[in-house]
């Protein structure tokens, strides 16, 4: 049962001034609408995906979701070799507002519906669960509730409670993982994606594996709404969570222990307790015997050899005066 | 005269084909990257053998592998080979999951890769942590 739910109901946390802040550590490259390219080779800091509350009015919510890179890029028109191209310094960022709905998370962006965001999910979710990650409008992105677990991150610097998504489809094709806050439904890791079919002169060029170790060709590659839109040319790039002044941390009220394991678990101690016991009283009684014995045995040879001195004592004392 | 003509393209031919030999074995160039995530949970390694025909330089022949090095695997663990031609468009993508303690090494024979990429994710700690990428260029480019 959910601790937490006592004190936190779920999407209470949705406020105006609400953010996250996600990193991604190593290059990539992003699209213009004209096809031209920017290849980050080199990163002076960390891609940042940023997303905050705005505007909250009844079940919608209006997000500023900043996608920030600070690198050396290639710039490539269509056609430009990377030897051609020019290869400077750039900062890309590209701030899109989605109205997003609290509970469906089907989102708009200037009132054009592009689908089912990630930015949180439904809290409370169970390890076999199946879950829509996203749903561009065509085709849903399915992925299963992988495990439910506790986790000391190191970007919130506290215990977190969360659950994992996994989702794995051959066309189009998926491979993304997911977590989330459990208590609040807060993404902690999302996965962007980005659409694309794979040319026919490539096609067996590309290739996906299920778990069971069988490989297939893709041919057409999904996409999200978040990774589309803010023009990320890659496939899939996974962010973790960096910062958030959400509070995601699991509640310091101690879960209840069951009785029967309180006692069990001192067994050990216990046991250990009565052998050490019982092995002190055995010595104890063991010397005790024998200083008894000892006294009495002393006892019966200093009297009978004061007895007999005291009889024999002018043998005694002739014995030593001849000598 | 028809003989001597026949004669001299002989040798031409067999000359051309020993050079072209000579050089393609001596010019034969490769290069290799490899490298563990900071956490030490994940390995990737590249490499690739080009031959230095003015233009193209390319990778003709290309190696990856990716492992890890763990056997806590919860949420996901996977090795992603790339390969990118000379306008950087994407020629070849290969994910290949990994469960405790695998490792998945691949030969390829694409024509006219320029830059090539090996990720692997153990997907155990956090991103940064748990991830590798290492990659091999032409000069200039990497």
């Amino acid at each position: 049962m959910p601790v937490r739910s006592e004190v936190i109901h779920p999407y209470d946390w949705v406020k105006v001034g609400a953010y996250a802040k996600y990193i991604w550590t190593s290059g990539l490259t992003v699209k213009f609408p004209n096809d031209t390219r920017l290849w980050f080779h080199v990163l002076h800091s960390p891609v940042v995906l940023e997303w905050a509350v705005l505007e909250k009015q009844g079940d919608i919510v209006r997000l500023n979701v900043t996608l920030f890179i600070n690198g050396t890029a290639h710039i490539l028109p269509p056609g430009v070799t990377v030897f051609e191209a020019e290869y400077r310094d750039v900062i890309y960022r590209k701030t899109l507002f989605f109205d997003v709905d609290l509970y469906t998370r089907e989102a708009s962006l200037d009132g054009q519906p592009v689908g089912k965001t990630f930015f949180w999910a439904e809290p409370y979710a169970t390890p076999g669960e199946e879950f829509i990650v996203s749903s561009p409008p065509s085709e849903p992105i399915v992925g299963n509730v992988t495990y439910v677990k506790t986790w000391n991150h190191p970007a919130v610097g506290k215990e977190i409670r969360i659950y994992g998504v996994y989702a794995l489809q051959p066309d189009p094709y998926v491979c993304a993982s997911y977590v989330f806050s459990w208590y609040t439904g807060v993404v902690i890791e999302p996965t962007l994606l980005t659409p694309w079919v794979v040319p026919p002169e490539m096609i067996g060029n590309f290739g996906g594996m299920f778990r069971n170790g069988t490989v297939f060709n893709v041919t057409r590659y999904a996409g999200e709404p978040v990774g589309t839109n803010l023009g990320l040319d890659e496939h899939y790039v996974i962010f973790e969570l960096s910062e958030t002044n959400i509070d995601i941390s699991v509640e310091s009220t101690p879960e209840p222990e069951a009785t029967d394991a309180g006692i069990w678990k001192y067994l050990p101690y216990a046991f250990i307790a009565t052998f050490i016991g019982l092995v002190a009283t055995f010595l104890i009684l063991r010397r005790r015997k024998q200083h008894i014995r000892t006294a009495s045995t002393a006892n019966f040879f200093n009297v009978w050899f004061c007895q007999m001195f005291l009889r024999h004592r002018k043998d005694f004392s002739n014995c030593f005066l001849n000598k | 005269m028809k003989k001597d003509v026949l004669s001299v393209g002989t040798a031409l031919a067999f000359t051309l084909m020993f050079f072209a030999s000579f050089i393609s074995a001596v010019m034969a160039l490769t290069d290799w990257y490899d490298d563990y995530s900071p956490d030490h949970t994940a390995y990737a390694y590249v490499a690739g053998a080009y031959v230095y025909y003015p233009p193209p330089l390319g990778y003709y022949d290309q190696a990856h592998e990716g492992s890890i090095t763990e056997g806590n695997v919860i949420r996901y663990a996977f090795t992603r080979f790339r390969g990118f031609d000379n306008t950087h468009i994407e020629v070849y993508r290969h994910t290949f999951n990994l469960a405790n303690y695998t490792s998945i090494h691949k030969l390829y024979s694409y024509d006219d890769i320029w830059f090539i990429e090996t990720y692997t994710d153990s997907g155990n700690g956090t991103i940064p942590q748990s991830a590798v990428t290492v990659e091999i260029g032409p000069p200039g480019i990497q």
